[in-house]
């Protein structure tokens, strides 16, 4: 059998296998062409990053400048900006993963081991709720606590002025100092309990034996935990761990957005409020995409890094 | 089940597939205003039919956006409004003036704005289908756009039309008024849009204060001033040599045939500061005899009040420092906190960089709009101001007025939204009630009977300006950076265009300029309201006025914008005579005290005072018109425009913290005008002011 035939036989088998799983397709189809649309179709807009981009010519029509924006930006007149803004997602993405990515953990951890279904259901409902809020009401409603004005001032202002933390006139959203904590719990605060639950699930996928052997042999609920439930919800870990790295320098731009100022860029300013300042704001378009394709070229190299050391160290991997 | 569920999940697909689809609007080759307009320069010859004759009804899209769901020219407010005729309007509905200008001009509008979309935003969007989404495009702040779309054929060439006689009233206008038509003009000498021209000539913002806080200061005899201790840092601008007395500044004209004279060469701040105990009393007391000793006033008050008011920025600092320092006396012990200085809104905190003007005659903007940092220097050309050392020495006196606790310390904050005017004007009566004494601010909603009874209009601060001793604002109504155009694309038949033509004159024509600044004919009664300036203008009837108090809260410039639809920020000529007529009684003499003085604004054609520089007085345009090489050369070697915001949060950060100190960590505070300069020549401004005086030269030949 040469290799046309070959072929010609895998593509009737893949063809009998759609019929017979139509279903089964059609459920994937939503999925396929959203990422069509959604993620594959835009990638041609990354062409901009390469042209000195004019909307009413359209992508193709705009003036060719090779690596010019790239170079504005590594070495021009946007160098400082742009250098600060990748300094700042990286620290901030790394502060996230070391204090936000453990948090679900224990969260899940201590849901499951809550007796009462009733106390875990509404516990995990109430930790679920700020996820479901936007990040313009939760943004809000911390810019409403720490405030501290002339006629108000927020609870968290007003503890931290009476704990002596901060001056009488202080304004904490103007200290670049507290822009991390305060950009990361509010983080923790919002998606914690919502994270939780893919770890939750990893933990209800435990075989029970495993904990029932371990109670047989005279084990702790701690070394139940260290045991058993950490090693069975390793995979999910290690697979969680390396989407976040791979997302390590994509810091959502709209709570920083709508968390800073001016006053704070030399901690808060990061790559995708950057790229929104400077390519939508100032409508330097090019620059603006050089600087996001620049950021997925590095979060391409992560992930592809982070994924080839878990599957070297730990047999667990995406691909 | 399963198969139900994979049936719905592809119908769901396929319909969200169809909705993201567009209409391929970006063919637009064949449209006939592009036929002859596309290179921006070839005059559109087949424009020789009829001028317009209204008979047939066209369907032209509009899209004129503000940000403001309410500010459309669709309905969007959730309760009905029944009209004094009786007819109904709901939401979703047009608005009713623009129902009568459908009627009028036999167009039936379509309004294709994202309702709550920024103009900006509009123009950004559009510009991807070369604007062929709509007829007409406009909203607020959006002119350099405009002109740089216009520039590169996008939107239709207005010169050309007029030439060939279209536009007749807004041709007209600008035949009258050439410094319009200048500042209008894109650098390749055509016109591409019609901007939204405020009440040219005329006072804009102005000093209001609390009057009563003056004379109980100054005028009381036995008053029971407060004892609190007062912390100076505030040091003087008239000390030393520039002392004012004599020729500098010794003798200054309020009003023709007035002359108000100091006699001595004392400064209040020096005497203030060397005061052994400084308290509201000591601080009062000193300042009292310091007028007593250099003015010939019946009372004390007079040198801030009324026709004769002469008090320079340091008596004014001196004043702010003794009501301070009296808080529980002026409110009557309720409180032992006010604040001399603030502005109506923290978005609005620039006017505290106007007091610049006061030390030495810094100019600070060229237009009504923050946006606008350039003046003319001696020689006619264009100059950044920010970057100026009496910008810098005005901020770092602003610090030291800080210091003092004189300015509002929540204007400072832009994501406080707070209207500061109502609260500390308006909230006398409150439960908790907050104090303030003077703002920079309009005349009309400043002295409103309904926000405080005691604010009245005082003249500005006299000082040298342009190197002669005067009173001058620098804020006058100007032309403004909101208006609209025709988009070239959009219009596909030359019916639309020729409408399109006809829209945008009907609002220069007598009776479209009425509708647009006063709602619906049978709402005002034409030439029956006297103003102060004794032009008769149309009258508002009693149902809109009883409408505005129902719906609006007595505000009737909302109440025409969010409910009928007059005064949207497109292009037209504003008529004073709708902003008298909510205008108090005092506020009224607010406008007779400034008419009747001396005081000098800056306008168009350039008219003043003789002094160092013959183009001190000239308002600029409030945008240029670049070309594309200009933009790319902005974009690749400078980053003034990208850091607008933080340039304006390091100015502030210097009023802030220069003098006392606290700084945040991470804040720019230079502590030198060699630090504040390099700051802005690190930021490429010599190319910045380049780019921007090429294209000012352009301009300005004509």
């Amino acid at each position: 059998m040469d290799r046309l035939e070959m072929r010609q036989g895998r593509g009737r088998k893949f063809l009998r296998n759609i019929r017979k799983h139509w279903q089964l397709y059609v459920l994937l189809l939503p999925v396929v062409v959203w990422f069509a649309v959604w993620a594959y179709k835009p990638m041609g807009g990354l062409l901009i990053a390469f042209k000195r981009f004019d909307a009413s010519d359209g992508i193709w029509g705009s003036e060719f400048v090779g690596i010019s924006n790239f170079v504005n930006l590594v070495a021009g007149v946007n160098k400082d900006a742009f250098w600060q803004a990748f300094r700042n997602t990286f620290v901030i993405s790394v502060y996230s993963l070391v204090f936000g990515f453990p948090i679900p953990i224990i969260l899940a951890l201590l849901f499951s081991e809550i007796g009462n279904n009733f106390v875990r259901k509404v516990t995990q409902t109430i930790t679920y709720l700020p996820h479901f809020l936007s990040e313009v009401t939760i943004t809000g409603i911390v810019l409403m606590l720490v405030y501290n004005g002339v006629r108000s001032t927020g609870v968290i202002a007003q503890l931290l002025i009476s704990l002596g933390v901060i001056d009488e006139s202080a304004q904490i959203i103007q200290q670049a100092s507290y822009f991390r904590p305060m950009y990361i719990i509010t983080g923790i605060w919002k998606e914690s309990g919502y994270n939780s639950i893919v770890y939750f699930a990893a933990i209800m996928g435990i075989s029970p034996t495993l904990y029932e052997a371990l109670k047989m042999d005279g084990c702790n609920k701690l070394q139940e935990i260290r045991y058993v439930t950490i090693p069975g919800m390793a995979p999910t870990l290690i697979i969680m761990i390396i989407m976040r790295i791979g997302n390590i320098l994509s810091v959502g731009y709209e709570r920083v957005l709508l968390l800073y100022n001016s006053n704070v860029y030399i901690t808060a300013d990061v790559l995708s409020t950057f790229e929104q300042r400077i390519g939508i704001v100032s409508a330097n378009y090019g620059v603006g995409a050089a600087s996001g394709l620049f950021n997925a070229v590095i979060g391409f190299a992560l992930v592809i890094g982070a994924n080839t050391i878990s599957r070297n160290i730990s047999n667990t991997s995406l691909w | 089940m399963k198969k139900a569920m994979a049936l719905l999940l592809a119908v769901i697909t396929v319909v969200s597939m169809t909705a993201c689809t567009t209409t391929g609007g970006t063919e637009t080759t064949g449209s006939t205003a592009s036929t002859g307009n596309t290179d921006g320069t070839s005059p559109a010859t087949e424009a020789t039919e009829s001028l317009d004759d209204l008979t047939n009804n066209v369907t032209l899209k509009i899209n004129v956006a503000t940000g403001n769901t309410s500010r459309t020219i669709t309905y969007n407010q959730s309760s009905p409004l029944t009209l004094s005729d009786g007819t109904v309007v709901s939401a979703g509905m047009l608005k009713p003036v623009w129902s009568y200008i459908g009627e009028t001009l036999n167009i039936t509008f379509e309004d294709v704005t994202v309702q709550d979309q920024k103009a900006s935003e509009a123009i950004q969007v559009g510009s991807t289908t070369d604007f062929a989404d709509a007829n007409i495009y406009g909203g607020s702040s959006i002119v350099e756009q405009l002109l740089y779309y216009g520039t590169e054929g996008k939107f239709v060439n207005l010169s050309e039309y007029m030439e060939l006689g279209y536009m007749p009233n807004f041709a007209a206008y600008l035949e009258e008024n050439p410094s319009i038509k200048s500042a209008i003009t894109a650098y390749d000498g055509n016109i591409y849009y019609v901007p939204y021209i405020a009440e040219i000539g005329t006072f804009a913002r102005t000093f209001c204060i609390r009057e009563s806080w003056v004379t109980a200061l100054l005028d009381e005899t036995d008053a029971d001033y407060d004892a609190t201790d007062f912390e100076t840092y505030y040091e003087g601008y008239y000390i030393g040599d520039n002392a004012r007395t004599g020729d500098n500044g010794g003798s200054v004209t309020p009003k023709e045939g007035t002359t108000i004279t100091k006699k001595t060469d004392q400064n209040i701040i020096e005497i203030q500061n060397n005061l052994d105990v400084k308290n509201g009393e000591t601080l009062t007391t000193a300042f009292i005899q310091y007028i007593e000793d250099n003015y010939d006033y019946d009372d004390p008050s007079e040198l801030f009040l009324g026709e004769n008011a002469a008090y320079d920025i340091d008596e004014l600092i001196a004043l702010f420092r003794c009501i301070k320092a009296n808080a529980s006396y002026l409110t009557d012990g309720q409180t032992d906190t006010v604040w001399p200085l603030f502005t109506r809104q923290s978005s609005y905190r620039e006017d505290l960089i106007r007091f610049a003007t006061y030390w030495g005659g810094q100019q600070v903007y060229s237009s009504d709009t923050y946006s606008a940092t350039w003046y003319l220097d001696e020689d006619g050309n264009l100059q950044y101001s920010y970057d100026d050392e009496g910008i810098w020495n005005a901020l770092v006196y602003l610090s030291q007025m800080d210091a003092e606790g004189l300015i509002y310390s929540d204007v400072y904050d832009t994501t406080n939204k707070t209207n500061h005017r109502t609260t500390l004007w308006g909230t006398d009566d409150s439960d908790s009630p907050s104090y303030g004494f003077m703002t920079f601010d309009w005349i009309a909603s400043s002295t409103a009977d309904s926000l405080n009874e005691d604010t009245v209009v005082v003249l500005p601060p006299v000082a040298e300006i342009n190197g002669v001793w005067q009173y001058y604002i620098e804020n006058a109504r100007t032309i403004k950076s909101d208006g609209w155009a025709i988009s070239v694309a959009g219009c596909s038949t030359e019916e639309e265009l020729v409408r399109s033509l006809t829209l945008l004159d009907y609002f220069f024509s007598d009776e479209g300029s009425t509708v647009q600044n006063y709602g619906l004919p049978m709402d005002y009664t034409l030439d029956s309201y006297e103003g102060p300036d004794g032009i008769l203008y149309p009258e508002f009837s009693d149902w809109v006025l009883e409408k505005t108090n129902e719906v609006a809260n007595g505000d009737l410039s909302t109440f025409l914008r969010d409910w009928m639809g007059s005064l949207l920020p497109i292009g037209y000529q504003k008529n004073i005579g709708f902003e008298y007529q909510y205008t108090s009684d005092r506020g009224f003499e607010g406008w007779e005290l400034l008419n009747n003085s001396t005081v000098n604004i800056a306008n168009y054609a350039g008219e003043g005072l003789d002094g160092d520089n013959p183009y001190y007085y000239y308002l600029l345009p409030v945008t240029f018109s670049l070309t594309s090489r200009q933009q790319e050369t902005l974009a690749e070697q400078t980053t003034i425009d990208t850091n607008s915001d933080s340039i304006i949060e390091m100015m502030f950060n210097v009023v802030r913290y220069y003098t006392k100190g606290g700084a945040p960590d991470g804040a720019t505070v230079p502590t030198s005008y060699e630090e504040y300069a390099q700051i802005f020549a690190d930021m490429g401004i010599d190319t910045y002011v380049e780019i921007y005086q090429a294209a000012y030269a352009v301009m300005s030949a004509g």
